[in-house]
């Protein structure tokens, strides 16, 4: 139990790298780097836990509990919108792609070409 | 490399991968163990310098504000490779309505349920959005989250209203307004060198711990990232939505 | 305020939090399966809907909301959003 968000963050790390290698559509590979993004969230946000931790949002009056870490938070915050911004420039270019040469396939020979 | 050579490639490397991961796992402090010295002194220099509620607002913007100055660049500088590819190229002709009329596309006209409510939700959702972002050191959210709620905004409009030629307008508003939040960063940041401190240093007053304009530069810093990321999430959605046809309401709505 | 008191959080129950963790990575774990094995655009879209809801969860669970925040107005507004419209514009062509 200990260990058990690494493994999941591990394996999702590698279902979506074969998800990328083994895709058939850029639209496919999107999403499948959305995966492997989020298992680095998961990975992240489960290093900051602490046992019988609260939200790092403090509260006036309440005392203060032992919090998770906020550090790990604010770096997944930021990250989450860029890579959405990423997002969109990886379906940019599935868009350009599909206008030069009429398909999403990234196995097609003539895809990669200038 | 075909498709089956990158397989057996990736199922060959997938064993020694496996193998370094759990090492890398058994390596790894333990899950929710106590040794977190950095963020326990994260939150003490939220509380006691920075005077902030939410200890993640500090830790962005305050405690490493120059980590998220280089993620607004980022995000600058993919939103500017988007407009630089999608931008209309001379092979290229903008369809409006009347070619696609001659050409005989179907038309489809927006339901009189989905106008009646984004209008109302527009408004709703805009009054939402603003307030996340300009609450952020004293609640969850900040200028990140608001300004992407803003940028949904854009997309109710889009559904609700036929762009016509307001495209280009509005792209050009919004990408002033995300220069403006990009330009207001550096300009907080360069504040601290006229008061004789370093850049980005958290130089103005701070108010009591718990007040909506707590933390000295930290609001400032907040509503730039409004802008910019308002700004540039809604030049994205508008780049993509140009590329498609522009649907038309039907008329007497 | 005297409703709080009715209220118990998941910390105070041992075996609840533990419970809680490793249902929520169980179903993460699964989704993410389910997201790459789709192989057409428009269930993937909704798989990866999904997925993000989960997420949300995740993030809830361990004890992160403004995380949560940003995943929430991300992955259900913005990410979709593109996804769709750029694939609407593809659809038009092959029709």
């Amino acid at each position: 139990m200990s260990f058990l968000p690494y493994m999941a963050a591990f394996y999702l790390l590698c279902i979506g790298l074969y998800g990328i290698v083994s895709s058939r559509s850029l639209i496919h590979t999107a999403f499948c780097l959305f995966i492997l993004q989020s298992s680095t969230y998961v990975l992240l946000i489960a290093i900051g836990f602490v046992h019988h931790g609260r939200p790092p949002v403090f509260m006036p009056g309440r005392p203060a509990l032992p919090a998770v870490d906020p550090v790990v938070q604010a770096q997944v915050l930021t990250d989450i919108i860029i890579s959405a911004a990423v997002t969109g420039l990886l379906i940019a270019l599935t868009l350009e792609n599909y206008k030069r040469t009429g398909s999403i396939n990234p196995n097609k020979r003539h895809a990669m070409k200038g | 490399m075909s498709r089956t050579a990158r397989l057996m490639l990736f199922f060959l490397a997938l064993g020694p991968f496996v193998l370094a991961c759990c090492w890398a796992i058994a390596g790894l402090p333990r899950f929710s163990g106590p040794e977190h010295r950095y963020g326990a002194l994260a939150a003490d220099q939220s509380l006691s310098a920075s005077k902030i509620n939410n200890a993640v607002t500090a830790v962005t913007f305050d405690i490493r504000g120059f980590d998220t100055l280089a993620e607004e660049f980022i995000l600058f500088a993919a939103i500017t490779g988007i407009l630089l590819l999608l931008r209309m190229k001379r092979e290229e002709k903008q369809e409006n309505d009347l070619d696609r009329a001659r050409k005989g596309r179907i038309m489809f006209k927006t339901s009189g349920a989905v106008v009646f409510l984004g209008r109302h939700l527009m408004i709703i959702v805009a009054l939402v959005g603003l307030s996340i972002a300009l609450h952020a050191t004293v609640s969850p959210g900040g200028g990140f989250q608001g300004g992407v709620i803003i940028a949904s905004v854009m997309l109710i409009f889009i559904f609700v209203n036929s762009l016509h030629g307001a495209a280009e307008m509005l792209t050009r508003i919004f990408e002033i307004v995300e220069s403006i939040g990009m330009l207001g960063y550096l300009a907080c940041g360069v504040c601290g060198w006229f008061a004789g401190a370093s850049f980005l240093e958290n130089i103005l007053p701070k108010a009591d711990r718990g007040e909506l304009l707590s933390g000295g530069l930290v609001p400032l810093i907040n509503f730039s990232v409004l802008l910019a990321v308002a700004g540039g999430f809604c030049v994205l959605l508008l780049e993509f939505v140009k590329q498609e046809l522009i649907h038309i309401r039907g008329d007497g709505q | 305020m005297q409703f709080a008191h009715f209220c118990i959080s998941a910390g105070e129950l041992p075996m609840m939090e533990l419970l809680l963790q490793f249902l929520i990575l169980l179903f993460i774990c699964a989704a993410g399966t389910g997201v790459v094995l789709t192989r057409s655009p428009l269930p993937q879209t909704i798989a990866a809907g999904f997925y993000g809801g989960l997420l949300i969860l995740f993030f809830v669970i361990f004890q992160a909301p403004d995380v949560a925040l940003s995943e929430a107005v991300i992955n259900a507004g913005f990410t979709t959003a593109i996804v769709l419209l750029v694939w609407t514009r593809i659809l038009k062509d092959k029709t």
